[in-house]
């Protein structure tokens, strides 16, 4: 904590000392006496020049500087410094010293804050900048800045102007043109052919002719150069030498878009005029005044050609048709070729300040200048009026970043209107004014993004909709195979047999069917549901007869039934599985109807022939009661067989119980087999 | 249709051939029909386990007992289906069609494989008339809005998924599908509800997030595309496409840095990714990386020869490094590719 204190203490005291104004005296300097005493003759010869007016501040700029490396810290001398550069091709550098003078000294001048103004205008920084213009308003002398105070609301204005242009910056590129033109001496007032094959623009560099200098502007005098483009690289400047160029100004004006003619300006003692000359061959003619209908005792300093020769656009001081300081104006050729009287080019263009460097451009009705009116955001801004059927358009700034707080002038634009050139003060410069290039890029072009989204789900993420037809329910195979082979029961030869099947319900034949002959072997299906009655015959034997009694319940069976046909001999025994009772019962069921008519049948076919009808019971039961109903049962079919026409002669029946069993009565389908209804032949 | 023959078959009487010791049978009650019901079966479960080539045998057997069993086409064609042998499931198809010209399941099946050859008229074709068998077919009906949205006939679409959500109201993908071809015809609002009714019913579907991110964008929400592209991002996270979105629209919003970090993530998801290139490019562009700005174009072109975006942006770059021929030739080449800007930046070439 304690350290913290004297670190805060040690910041403030560092604080004080910097920002505490320091007087060219020995009390701040008690060490340096020579220092001190070359700082103040600095001083001494700085101001000096500097009351001999703002041309001498260039010189009066060395002094002070040298004395402002000696000390710094001197309110006085920084805001000296700072109005040297104020009127300097430097301006902007005028802000630091302003802003030190002001924090060393705030009183050090009632225009200190005017100038801080100015320094924050020249920076662009607008907001800053009015500020200070606000405060300046009451700290500025009423009677000795009277000037400055009227200049406030349009400097305000002007801020304003630079704050809107500079959210909408137009596209451009602004590139020093390069050391073959540029040096660090001034150059400025470009001039181009219409194809930008050659440039002419004025330098005040050390090798102008006669190498003068100006005493009263400062630097030497203006001569003008020539740069031609080859291989798209401007070449290094030349002075185009006499006529053109003498020990006087001598400056660029315009170029005709064929660059066979030219206009430039001569001082003429501070006359200022504009001449033209022509090119033949590769020399200049001597520079002709023009006409003293636009040379006047005023200023003239600019001027431009319309494409047809026959329009000039230039800018005079000329008081009688000015609408305030430099205007433009406008004169056109007589039938014999004459200037006639001009006029001014009209309010739409030409405000109550001043306006410079007229370009019109090479399509004839574009006309390029430079004004500290409209909306300028400081000093000269280049605008663009275009002529419609006579009618100027509403000056249109061509924006920042090509217009800056400080002046910008001379610009003249290619015949494709890609590039401009023009001078600038800037911080990439050479030193001096140099000339930029600029290369007009045209509206943004927008950037192209691509993007994509996954607008049917489907295709990103399927979901696959199967469509499976359903299982379906196995049929139950509600059938009896019934198949085997039918033979010879004593030869075992195959027979080719008659199959009849019978609904023994319906008492109907269903179908007939054979026997393979080769093979003897046959295949019957029966649905299920019905008690079927089989009968196989073959020709010379006794039939044979099955019954599948399947009720609608019965699943798929396969049986295999290898039948043996017997021969129609005495003692062969025929069991008759059609002949159906009740149970318990002896009294034949109507289902029996089809077997005992096939009985009947064989009876009529061997009408000698003699059977016995013997009944038989399984082992269930009492074996008197079996023998009495294997009885009655015999007794039964052989009274139906009566009953039918066959002869009771030929006719026995006998009841045997349990006692002649075919198979077993271990098992239900045993004791079925036993229970039966039999025939035996007994003689034939 | 088997039932149809069960049916029968009480009225029908057997019918027993003679040929030698060969007996065929063709009766519905018959053994063979039996197997055939049984193979059929089988194969259901095959299809349904993902075994397909069995399937495919077990369907073959069945047809190979009863030739004119019509579901166990329409199921081997399913199989076929998903070994991509669309051939033979249309085969399989015709097959079942002619057999039974109102199996419903056979169209719609065919449908799906035409759309999976983008034979999208044929597919149409089928999905109508598989809903003329059963007006309430959702799937039918959402693949019509499909294919319609595919043919950028989007108020057929929407009326297509409409009817989807009407038979199915839970159909998420019908919301997200109808909310696509609302943007497309300038319903953004209607999209959006759209895309919030797919998300409601359900939260995973990244697309639909990725989707709503996009309109929100196009609503100038830019937070709120952002947020929703988070979404899919996390839901799916090398969601290569939610990443680029983002980073288009951390770029509409400025975030030129942040723009940057998506489509360099989304590169990295999908190293081909000419458009994640492009798009970097043009957030290089912004902060006046101008050589990196190229080289991401380079990037994109050589990805993809004919990418006219590509083409232009990159001499949008080259303008900006004093390279005006060379951004002139890029331009023209965009113009050639048909980008429509192309011909007006081509105005500051003269």
């Amino acid at each position: 904590m304690k350290n913290g204190v004297i670190t805060l203490f040690f910041l403030f005291i560092t604080f004080s000392l910097f920002s505490q104004n320091k007087e060219f005296t020995k009390e701040f300097f008690p060490n340096d006496k020579e220092g001190l005493k070359a700082a103040n003759a600095a001083i001494k010869e700085g101001d000096k020049l500097y009351m001999e007016g703002e041309h001498k501040y260039p010189f009066a700029l060395n002094y002070y500087l040298t004395a402002q490396n000696f000390n710094p810290d001197n309110a006085e001398l920084n805001y000296k410094i700072g109005i040297c550069y104020y009127h300097s091709s430097f301006k902007v550098k005028c802000f630091e010293h302003f802003k030190k003078a002001f924090d060393l000294k705030p009183n050090i001048s009632s225009d200190i804050r005017f100038y801080l103004a100015r320094g924050y205008h020249l920076k662009a920084e607008w907001d800053k900048a009015i500020a200070e213009y606000n405060a300046a308003k009451s700290t500025l002398n009423t009677k000795e800045d009277a000037d400055k105070l009227a200049q406030i609301p349009k400097l305000i204005q002007e801020c304003n102007h630079g704050k809107e242009l500079e959210k909408k910056p137009v596209r451009v590129f602004i590139d020093n043109i390069g050391t073959a033109i540029n040096t660090k001496f001034p150059e400025y007032g470009p001039i181009i052919s219409a194809d930008e094959s050659v440039m002419y623009f004025t330098s005040r560099r050390d090798n102008t002719t006669g190498g003068k200098m100006d005493e009263y502007l400062g630097g030497y005098y203006e001569d003008i150069y020539v740069s031609y483009k080859q291989n798209g690289k401007w070449t290094p400047a030349q002075n185009i030498g006499a006529p053109i160029n003498t020990p006087e100004h001598d400056a660029t004006i315009s170029l005709f878009p064929d660059g066979q003619k030219m206009f430039i300006y001569k001082d003429d003692k501070g006359d200022g005029n504009i001449y033209e000359t022509s090119l033949v061959g590769n020399t200049w003619t001597k520079p002709q005044k023009v006409d003293k209908v636009i040379n006047t005792s005023s200023h003239e300093s600019s001027a431009c050609l319309s494409p047809d020769g026959k329009t000039l656009y230039f800018v005079s001081t000329r008081p009688d048709l000015s609408i305030g300081g430099r205007d433009i104006f406008v004169s056109t050729k007589d039938e014999k070729g004459r200037w006639m009287k001009p006029v001014n080019i009209g309010s739409t263009i030409n405000t109550p300040y001043n306006e410079e460097s007229v370009f019109l451009h090479p399509d004839g009705k574009t006309l390029y200048f430079s004004s500290q009116g409209h909306n300028s955001m400081g000093g000269y801004d280049i605008f663009k009026t275009v002529n419609n059927n006579g009618i100027w358009s509403k000056p249109e700034n061509l924006g920042w970043p090509i217009n800056t707080p400080d002046d910008d002038v001379f610009f003249v634009l290619s015949a494709s209107g890609r590039r401009g050139y023009y001078s600038s003060f800037r911080a990439d410069g050479h030193g001096e004014k140099d000339i930029y290039t600029i290369t007009f890029l045209g509206p943004e072009k927008p950037l192209q993004l691509n993007n994509e989204d996954n607008l049917i789900a489907s295709l990103v993420a399927p979901v696959r909709t199967t469509v499976i037809e359903p299982k379906v329910e196995v049929a139950k195979a509600k059938t009896t195979i019934l198949k085997g082979t039918i033979t010879d029961a004593i030869t075992q030869k195959v027979l080719e047999a008659e199959i009849e099947l019978i609904d023994n319900v319906k008492n109907q034949t269903l179908a007939v069917f054979k026997s393979n002959a080769a093979t003897g072997k046959y295949l019957v299906s029966l649905p299920s549901g019905k008690n079927y009655g089989i009968a196989v015959k073959a020709e010379g034997y006794l039939f044979h007869s099955e019954n599948f009694d399947l009720p609608d319940t019965a699943e798929y069976n396969e049986v295999i039934k290898d039948i043996q046909l017997k021969n129609v001999a005495v003692g062969s025994k025929i069991i008759l599985r059609n002949i159906f009772f009740d149970f318990g019962k002896y009294t034949l069921r109507p289902e029996s109807t089809n077997e005992l008519q096939r009985l009947i049948k064989l009876l009529n076919d061997i009408p000698s022939m003699r059977i016995e009808i013997s009944g038989h019971t399984d082992n269930r039961g009492s074996a008197e009661l079996n023998q009495k109903l294997s009885e009655n049962r015999a007794k039964a079919v052989v009274d139906y067989l009566v009953a039918n026409g066959i002869s009771p002669s030929r006719l026995e029946y006998k009841g045997y119980g349990k006692d002649q069993p075919v198979a077993t009565n271990d098992t239900e389908a045993g004791r079925q087999e036993n229970r039966r209804t039999e025939f035996k032949i007994l003689s034939r | 249709m088997i039932k149809k023959l069960l049916t029968c078959s009480s009225l029908l009487f057997h019918m027993l051939i003679y040929a030698q010791e060969m007996v065929v049978i063709s009766d519905t009650t018959s053994e063979n029909y039996r197997k055939s019901q049984m193979s059929y079966n089988e194969g259901i479960q095959y299809l349904q386990n993902k075994q397909f080539q069995q399937a495919i045998d077990a369907f073959t057997q069945s047809i190979q007992l009863v030739a004119n069993f019509d579901k166990a086409y329409v199921n081997r064609a399913n199989a076929f289906y998903e070994l991509r042998d669309f051939k033979s499931a249309r085969s399989d198809l015709k097959t079942a069609i002619e057999l039974n010209p109102n199996n419903e399941n056979a169209y719609q099946l065919r449908g799906d494989i035409y759309m999976a050859e983008n034979k999208n008229d044929k597919a149409k074709n089928d999905y109508k008339k598989s809903l003329e068998l059963n007006p309430n077919n959702a799937h039918c009906l959402y693949n019509l809005g499909v294919i319609s949205f595919i043919e950028q006939d989007y108020s057929a679409a929407i009326e297509y998924f409409t009817n989807t959500i009407k038979v199915k109201p839970d159909h998420a993908y019908a919301y997200n599908d109808r909310a696509g071809a609302k943007r497309e015809s300038g319903d953004l609002d209607g999209a959006l509800q759209d895309y919030n009714q797919a998300i409601k019913l359900d939260n995973k579907l990244s697309f639909a997030y990725n989707n709503r991110g996009t309109v929100k964008r196009r609503k100038g929400d830019f937070k709120g595309a952002i947020d929703d592209y988070t979404k899919a991002i996390n839901l799916k996270p090398d969601y290569y496409i939610a990443y680029n979105n983002r980073g288009s629209a951390k770029f509409d919003s400025g975030d030129y840095d942040g723009a940057i970090a998506d489509f360099t993530q989304a590169i990295k998801l999908k190293s081909d990714y000419a458009f994640a290139y492009n798009n970097r490019a043009a957030a290089k562009f912004k902060l006046k990386d101008y050589r990196g700005s190229i080289s991401d174009c380079n990037e994109a072109i050589r990805l993809d020869p004919n990418y006219g975006y590509a083409y232009l942006n990159r001499g949008t770059a080259r303008e900006m490094l004093r390279e005006f021929d060379k951004a002139c030739q890029d331009w023209q080449k965009a113009s050639e590719l048909g980008v429509t800007n192309a011909s007006k930046f081509l105005l500051d070439c003269n």
